[in-house]
């Protein structure tokens, strides 16, 4: 059975802690479902917000809190609610890093009255433009609202992919699942692809492997097409199925472009942090950063005096300058660090022993 | 011929003065100040452009280099200014040079550097150049950024054309 989705995701992206100020993206798409539940009936809709922020570097980690609300309801039913939040702390490193992290939150239909907890954590490699993720999940729902008796006296009761529908008095059992995911996905220019695979560890589930191929064309630095099919697992909070899916939608950028996101809130988050230089007008100079508390840039343009760079809300550092048409050089540093170069322009030795970044302005 | 002389050194004061450049004076210390104005005096002389030689002594400064290293960076940068002039022709102009210098410190060579001088547009080689520069500086590989600026150059493209070209193959940073 085939039926029409619509999906709306409205998705966070903030600032460091430090600057305390908002930026975000928007992605909204539309497509086709074939949900793994023979006979169900009514068209589904989804949303998904979520919000993060990463603070500084504290013993050599990057803590990083997130949280998320999740929406889906059918022309029949009342709405599933889920919300989380938790928190992650990543290694730092441009290229290679490791990730913990523990969130707690709810689900439930009407009003998310089963608990949930999870246990995650993930490692990350890239490679030029390329990047893989793998990563290992421990999510449980239901422990916080659902008593022994009604479970009669199970611990744990694993929920087959075929699901309960909202409203159904079944949805508030008790669920624990593992999932094992690994994503790999490549930059080629104003293109990026991914291509996810998940597998569930334990259960009785007939699905226990999902998959996902998806695609951004970024027609403009903040608008990007957006494509993805797969077959997912079934999302026990929120009371839906597994289901072959194939799906279109556009993305908004409110500022620096994201790296590709899966519509799939089980999926790991972005990963690089190495600094890049995203803005070289006549006007502004930004810089996309790793989170920190302060960052400053100098090159010929300020006479190698170092210049405070500000924050502007969306991940990026800014800094208001007369950048003359032609070649210019420059170094950034964040809180104190060494000299270095953003990617985004040609590092060169500068001489002295370091790196100096070469970069154009037109 | 006292009066002579005394006409001689006020002539002259003009023109010393003009040397010394207050970032300079600010910022490094005498000994290295005065062998860096001297780097910049020859490099005026020979008709080379003498902002990158102060900014490149300025950097060192700034990131702590010892005086003699200084010196030896701006030595280093005028060598790569006469390089450049050296692969452009005489007749380049300031900005053609400092193009042409940083694309040779991206990977260019002197050949290309020259080729492009041969086929570039009439009016300037500075764009092109940068435009090189910028690919490079975006992920493309040496050759590959070459063969596409060098292409464009060789059907009479124009600098508004090499701009749009950067515009296409490196769509990834933010343009004016």
């Amino acid at each position: 059975m085939t039926r029409a989705a619509l999906i709306a995701a409205l998705c966070l992206r903030t600032a460091p802690l430090a600057a305390l100020q908002l930026g975000g993206t928007v992605d909204l798409g539309a497509g086709q479902a074939a949900w793994d539940e023979a006979g169900a009936g009514g068209s589904l809709t989804l949303g998904a917000l979520g919000a993060s922020y990463r603070a500084g570097t504290i013993a050599g980690l990057e803590p990083e809190l997130l949280g998320g609300v999740d929406l889906s309801s059918e022309s029949a039913a009342r709405t599933a609610v889920q919300w989380s939040f938790g928190g992650r702390l990543h290694t730092r490193g441009a290229s290679t890093g490791a990730w913990l992290g523990a969130a707690f939150g709810g689900a439930g239909i009407g009003s998310p009255t089963s608990g949930l907890t999870r246990l995650e954590g993930g490692l990350r490699q890239a490679i030029g433009p390329a990047g893989l993720h793998v990563w290992l999940s421990r999510t449980s729902f239901g422990s916080s609202a659902v008593g022994a008796k009604d479970l009669g006296g199970a611990d744990t009761l694993t929920v087959i992919d075929t699901m309960p529908r909202p409203g159904s008095a079944s949805g508030r059992r008790l669920a624990e699942y593992t999932d094992v995911g690994s994503r790999a996905t490549i930059e080629l220019g104003s293109y990026e692809v991914g291509l996810s695979f998940v597998h569930r560890v334990g259960g009785t589930g007939v699905r226990r492997n999902a998959w996902e191929a998806s695609g951004v064309w970024w027609v403009a630095p903040s608008i990007g097409l957006v494509g993805a099919a797969g077959h997912s697992l079934p999302q026990f909070g929120l009371a839906v199925p597994g289901a072959r899916y194939g799906t279109v939608g556009i993305r908004l950028a409110l500022g620096a472009r994201p790296r590709s996101r899966a519509p799939s809130r089980e999926l790991p988050p972005p990963a690089t942090n190495a600094p890049r230089l995203v803005l070289a007008s006549q006007l502004r100079l930004a810089i996309a950063g790793p989170p920190a508390s302060r960052a400053e840039v100098m090159g010929d343009f300020t006479d190698w005096q170092p210049r405070a760079l500000e924050p502007d809300g969306v991940g990026r550092w800014t800094l208001p300058v007369a950048l003359s048409p032609g070649v210019h050089h420059l170094n950034v540093r964040f809180d104190g660090g060494e000299w270095t170069v953003p990617a985004g322009a040609v590092a060169v030795d500068d001489g002295f022993g370091g790196r100096v970044g070469l970069f154009v302005v037109r | 011929m006292t009066g002579l002389l005394l006409c001689l050194i006020l002539l002259r004061l003009p023109t010393a003065a003009a040397a010394q450049d207050p970032r300079l004076t600010a910022r490094l210390d005498s000994t290295t100040r005065v062998r860096v104005e001297t780097l910049v005096s020859s490099a005026r002389d020979q008709g080379l452009p003498t902002e990158p030689l102060v900014q490149k002594a300025l950097e060192g400064a700034s990131k702590g280099a010892p005086g003699p290293r200084i010196v030896t960076a701006v030595e280093s940068t005028l060598a790569d200014l006469r390089r450049a002039r050296e692969a452009l022709g005489q007749r380049a102009a300031p900005d053609e040079i400092v193009a042409a210098a940083a694309a040779l410190r991206a990977g260019a060579t002197a050949t290309m550097v020259a080729e492009i001088r041969r086929v570039g547009p009439h009016g300037g080689v500075a764009v092109p150049l940068a435009v090189f520069t910028d690919l490079v500086a975006g992920g493309m590989g040496v050759d590959a950024a070459w063969r596409s600026v060098s292409e464009l150059a060789n059907r009479g493209g124009d600098n508004q054309a090499f701009l749009d070209l950067r515009d296409r193959l490196r769509p990834a940073m933010t343009s004016p």
